[in-house]
């Protein structure tokens, strides 16, 4: 595959980079400038989030610069890592395990295999139909009926958060929009991009302008002046940023809402599901973020509508 | 050690990725005229103390 590098490319790239650089220097006067005990912690969390944001970029843009494979096998390594930390929290029992094997070594590699090698048709049935059919059948072949839906429904779950929704993040590099042809490499960019610039601006607004919990059994930390303020400007950061897609601007911003949306309410899912076990965050791989899981739970939900709205309309 | 039995449960082959982790207690020593009995039972309260600060 072949991915043009073109001039909206590294200006999208000098973008972030910007950003990036800014954030820095704002952490750096923050935690100059606090006092209090509690504020320390929050600075710190805040200046060790912004050190993880340049190393994740820096990686996502090396495996971007790679053209397509390095992007799909690092999507396939999130995912791997992702569905780690999702089955580690999951209670499963020793029946479970040839299953689980079957998840992490030949369900997830076989999912991005196909993205690899652009086979649209199977990518987007391999694993609702054939691996959800034979993860109930391979656990019952072990002969342990405890908890039988719950296990099967679980490791269905994390295959399908953790693998599948993921998935469709490199997949865009697969379609072929007219007029975009070697470009799709920006549209990957382009909702990482919203998609983690909401998650960003709704932690910067909640910090600053919080008031008003939406779920507090969930999450203490999701207000309402949060997620407006960040699904607000991020969207309109995707609506001008259309120059880089195959989008009209009114479209581009239109498209960075409803990704902006599923990503919320995918963190609040998420959190939900990390609230039941009882649990802060699903790992700590991403210093001050937590784990993996924890990071893409927003890309889970948005990438696959965000994949099949292009598919429909532009492809 | 946790997880250890979910990663890989006795008489299977494979293991399973499953994230693992190692919790270390303070060192035990044996203490000067300790018999045996008295260090067992110190070394097992540590290890279950340790248990129920998870």
């Amino acid at each position: 595959m072949n991915l043009v590098w073109d001039r909206d490319m590294l200006l999208l790239l000098g973008g972030i980079a910007a950003l990036l650089a800014l954030s820095s220097l704002v952490g750096l006067v923050l935690a100059r400038r606090v006092r209090t005990e509690s504020g320390r912690a929050v600075v710190d969390n805040l200046n060790a989030r912004i050190r993880s944001w340049w190393v994740m970029t820096a990686v996502f843009v090396a495996a971007l610069a790679t053209g397509g494979i390095g992007s799909v096998v690092l999507f396939g390594l999130i995912s791997f890592v992702a569905l780690r930390e999702f089955i580690t929290l999951t209670p499963t029992r020793p029946a479970d395990h040839r299953t689980l094997f079957w998840a992490f070594f030949v369900f997830a590699p076989a999912q991005y295999l196909l993205v690899g090698i652009h086979w649209y048709g199977l990518f987007v049935i391999f694993i609702p139909v054939y691996a959800f059919l034979f993860v109930p059948v391979r656990s019952v072949l072990a002969g342990d009926t405890e908890d039988f839906l719950a296990r099967t429904a679980k490791i269905q779950w994390g295959l399908m958060v953790a693998v599948y929704c993921v998935s469709h993040a490199p997949a865009l590099l697969m379609l072929q929009i007219p007029g975009y042809e070697g470009q799709q490499a920006k549209l990957l960019l382009f909702l990482i991009v919203v998609v983690q610039l909401s998650d960003v601006l709704q932690y910067v607004f909640g910090k600053t302008l919080g008031k008003r919990r939406i779920v507090p059994r969930i999450s203490p930390n999701k207000t309402w002046e949060g997620a407006v303020g960040g699904i607000a400007g991020a969207s309109l950061v995707g609506a001008l940023l259309w120059w880089a897609t195959p989008f009209t601007p009114w479209a581009s911003g239109a498209i960075a809402l409803l990704v902006c949306i599923l990503g919320f309410v995918g963190g609040l899912v998420m959190s939900a599901i990390k609230r039941d076990r009882g649990i802060k965050d699903f790992g700590t791989l991403i210093d001050g973020h937590g784990g993996v899981m924890d990071r893409i739970d927003s890309l889970c939900f948005a990438a696959p509508v965000f994949f099949h709205l292009v598919r429909y309309y532009y492809v | 050690l946790h997880n250890l039995s979910r990663i890989l449960p006795k008489g299977e082959l494979l293991p399973v990725p499953i994230l693992g982790s190692a919790t270390f207690g303070a060192p035990i020593r044996l203490a000067p005229g300790e018999d045996r009995d008295a260090f067992l039972n110190r070394a097992r309260a540590a290890l279950i103390d340790l248990g129920e600060r998870q």
